[in-house]
């Protein structure tokens, strides 16, 4: 949530706890709640890598609080990350080489495995639905966006299945 | 639950210019009163074939078929025009509504053939159209209406007799996505209030809407059964596609 924080930070500076919910009210029911220990452990590092820094704030009758400011670095990071494009989505889902070496072992039944995943990602699916559908997802743009991005990556993997599932036919 | 229609071994042959097509080769389906199953598969897979067996539209080359208790594999056209219209409602991707009548008369005119009086059909028709939001287009003709209405319209024509079972084949298909959420949400509500619905469709989204089962097709056989009971914590996923590591 590095960059997110940072472009929080690049409007206003802000505290753990404003930061927490400016995130939550971004990505609405996407994400919430936000993790306030990551994001304290992500302002730390922001901080180390001289990307923000942190002024204590004394309070009347409360602990003292501490405020982050992005610095000049921190503008440059944030646009520099912005204009590269992103990398391949990440393909590290161990099912792919699941389904692959099920078949090329023969230790486990291709249609039965492709079956069970297929059930999962349906799951998945009805449940990101169910979001779309919910009152939660009312107005909020960025999360529907989040979703749905969400939503189209898990029909890209049953199509595959499909197409896993064609091959196995022809082989046998 | 009991079961409310079953079929046997269904089999379709079509004779394409001299040569055989086997769009369904000895399809087993049962439908649970209650139900909101889903068919889904490529296009060519006889999802559609096997609905139109279903709904009477068409008859099988072989196979068994009970509806409501009744065996319905050997009954005439004529026979299957009377059981149709009491006991399956049927939605079309386009539309099929009358254009030269009134949203009012599109409605009623199930009704009307099934022997209700008009003053009945009318009450009907108000009330289906109040529930779907288009009590305003009465008077209007279909082509007046957007996709969306008119697919409301065709909803509430399938509604109009209470059927056993609603099917819809591909009743998303002409709509933009915010129009095509709607008529979900329709038939989720209908679903909610006991109606057993059977759609077809190849787009997984529509599917997955699907309360308890979804038929997977491919080559005129019913090749995998999911079921969508259950529920998915998709927090982690949309979580980890925000926050990366730092």
């Amino acid at each position: 949530m590095r960059y997110p924080i940072l472009a929080l930070l690049s409007r206003q500076p802000g505290h753990g706890y404003e930061i927490k919910h400016a995130l939550e009210h971004t990505f609405g029911a996407a994400w919430n709640p936000v993790n306030i220990g990551q994001v304290y452990v992500t302002l730390q590092r922001l901080e180390r890598d001289r990307l923000v820094v942190r002024h204590r704030v004394e309070q009347d009758e409360r602990p003292d609080k501490f405020v982050y400011r992005i610095t000049g670095e921190g503008i440059e990071e944030l646009k520099t990350w912005l204009r590269e494009p992103a990398f391949l989505p990440r393909l590290s889902d161990d099912f792919y080489m699941k389904v692959l070496m099920a078949q090329s072992t023969g230790m486990e039944d291709g249609r039965a495995l492709l079956s069970r995943q297929r059930t999962e990602f349906l799951k998945t699916l009805h449940a990101l639905e169910d979001l779309l559908n919910g009152e939660s997802m009312n107005g909020n743009r960025v999360a529907r966006l989040l979703v749905d991005a969400a939503a189209l990556r898990v029909q890209a993997d049953l199509k595959w299945l499909d197409m896993c599932e064609e091959w196995i036919g022809e082989r046998n | 639950m009991s079961t409310i229609l079953s079929a046997r071994g269904l089999t379709k042959v079509f004779d394409v210019s001299g040569s055989s097509v086997h769009a369904l080769q000895g399809v087993d389906v049962d439908i649970e009163s209650g139900e909101f199953v889903a068919i889904m598969g490529p296009s060519g897979c006889g999802k559609s074939t096997l609905l139109h067996l279903m709904a009477g539209m068409e008859r099988p080359t072989a196979g068994e078929m009970i509806l409501d208790g009744a065996r319905v594999s050997g009954l005439s056209e004529a026979q299957w025009a009377v059981l149709r219209r009491k006991k399956i409602g049927f939605v079309f991707q386009s539309f099929n509504l009358l254009n030269n009548l009134s949203v009012a008369a599109n409605v009623e005119l199930p009704a009307l053939l099934a022997g209700v009086k008009g003053k009945d059909a009318a009450n009907k028709r108000r009330e289906l159209l109040e529930r779907l939001g288009i009590a305003d287009k009465e008077h209007a003709v279909p082509s007046q209406l957007s996709g969306g209405q008119q697919q409301r319209v065709a909803l509430a024509r399938a509604l109009v007799n209470a059927p056993e079972i609603l099917m819809a084949d591909e009743p998303t298909g002409n709509l933009d996505s915010k129009t095509r959420k709607g008529i979900l949400d329709l038939l989720r509500q209908c679903n909610a209030a006991g109606q057993t619905i059977v759609l077809v469709t190849h787009d997984a989204r529509v599917a997955a809407v699907a309360r308890r089962r979804i038929l997977h097709m491919r080559d005129g056989r019913v090749t995998d059964e999911t079921r969508t009971d259950g529920r998915r914590d998709v927090k982690g996923i949309l979580g980890s596609m925000i926050a990366q590591e730092a």
